[in-house]
């Protein structure tokens, strides 16, 4: 038994077997919205984009009003790397948007996609994970600064002294959290990250190998 | 006639292009549905672009092709109620006739094949040359061949599997 043998059968099996459809149920289908992961990739950028923008206003509002010297160069300093981390996003968002792609053969278009996908996780987690050690160190030195020029925060540090000993616990214990924090974080993110497009992306790469010179 | 009376005119004469694929590919009635839609949205994003240096229905393939090789599902339906393997009109065992066991088995082994060389079996159903499978796959005529060898291979192996199954 061949495939041969059942070439037509199957060519009409297959083209027949569905209801015909008028041009009216094609006008309605092209009001209707997509769904490829492209547009769930652009749908996710502009929500990212629109939030963040918002949260940015924030933190410019509390970098000018602030009543603490180190709040205010925290905040400054954060809205900059966020505006940073939202043109990023725009690019990536640009770069998405000049995907067309449907005509091209099978095989560069599995190709662009997943360069469009590797590229935008790899910078996802890579700035995530940039933006924490960042917020974590800059917010600790400015606190220890503020500790020292605020002398009602000062005041309420230095009463009860704390002795040598338990000091280097404290921080140490401190940085425990910090680093355990900061590893939780790491593979939190790249399993929502997996979750989101990862298994998408395997088979992506599975499809391109399957298409390799053989 | 303006381009999307143009486009739809088109696209309905050349339907079972996109039916075909949608079969092939989803086992589920609602899952066909949204490759259908999904399929006849990214042809007409792509039509804009289409210049007429091949023929609409193999520039149709591709797109078809490229939409369902990377469908991204909405979300998980339940368990599957009607697949591939089942043809819809297919009758009970004991009326069976050998050649409708036969077709229904190579329907199967089709169903079981990767995304990658359904694609190919279904350009090679259509009569379509090596070379020309090749330009829609992106990859060489020789490879396509190389594949189709091995694709007649194993749906006659598995074909043959589910017929002593049977």
């Amino acid at each position: 038994m061949d495939l041969d043998q059942f070439k037509n059968e199957l060519n009409t099996k297959l083209a027949t077997d569905h209801t015909h459809r008028s041009d009216a149920d094609f006008e309605y289908l092209l009001k209707q919205k997509t769904n490829s992961f492209i547009d769930k990739i652009k749908r996710s950028l502009w929500f990212e984009i629109i939030f963040g923008f918002i949260i940015n206003f924030g933190f410019v509002y509390a970098a000018f009003c602030a009543g603490l010297h180190s709040f205010r160069i925290y905040f400054g300093v954060f809205s900059i790397l966020m505006y940073l981390f939202l043109f990023f996003l725009i690019y990536l968002l640009l770069k998405t948007n000049k995907i067309r792609n449907a005509d091209l053969p099978v095989k560069s278009n599995l190709e662009s996609y997943i360069r469009l996908l590797d590229e935008f996780i790899k910078r996802y987690l890579q700035l995530t994970m940039a933006l924490i050690p960042i917020c974590i160190i800059f917010s600790g030195t400015l606190g220890y600064m503020d500790n020292h020029t605020n002398q009602a925060l000062a005041a309420a540090h230095a009463s009860p002294k704390m002795s040598e000993t338990v000091q280097i616990i404290l921080a140490v214990a401190l940085l425990i959290i910090v680093a355990l924090g900061m590893y939780g974080m790491y593979y939190f993110t790249k399993w929502y990250l997996k979750k989101l497009y990862g298994n998408f992306l395997t088979d992506l790469k599975a499809c391109v190998a399957d298409l390799q010179d053989t | 006639m303006n381009a999307q009376k143009e486009f739809v005119t088109l696209l309905r004469t050349h339907q079972n292009i996109v039916h075909k694929v949608c079969n092939l590919y989803m086992d589920q009635y609602k899952d066909r549905e949204d490759l259908f839609q999904e399929i006849t949205l990214q042809a007409w994003k792509a039509y804009q672009s289409f210049r007429g240096d091949s023929k609409f229905s193999t520039w149709l393939y591709r797109v078809a092709l490229n939409t369902a090789i990377t469908f991204f599902r909405k979300e998980k339906r339940s368990p599957t109620i009607y697949t591939t393997g089942e043809l819809p009109e297919a009758v009970a065992d004991e009326t069976i006739n050998p050649i409708e066991a036969q077709l229904k088995a190579m329907y199967t082994a089709i169903g079981d094949l990767s995304k990658i060389d359904k694609a190919i079996v279904m350009l090679y159903l259509e009569d379509y040359a090596y070379q020309e499978i090749g330009e829609m796959m992106g990859i060489t005529a020789n490879n396509v061949a190389v594949k189709m060898n091995r694709i007649k291979t194993k749906l006659k192996e598995q074909t043959q599997k589910y017929m002593d199954t049977v």
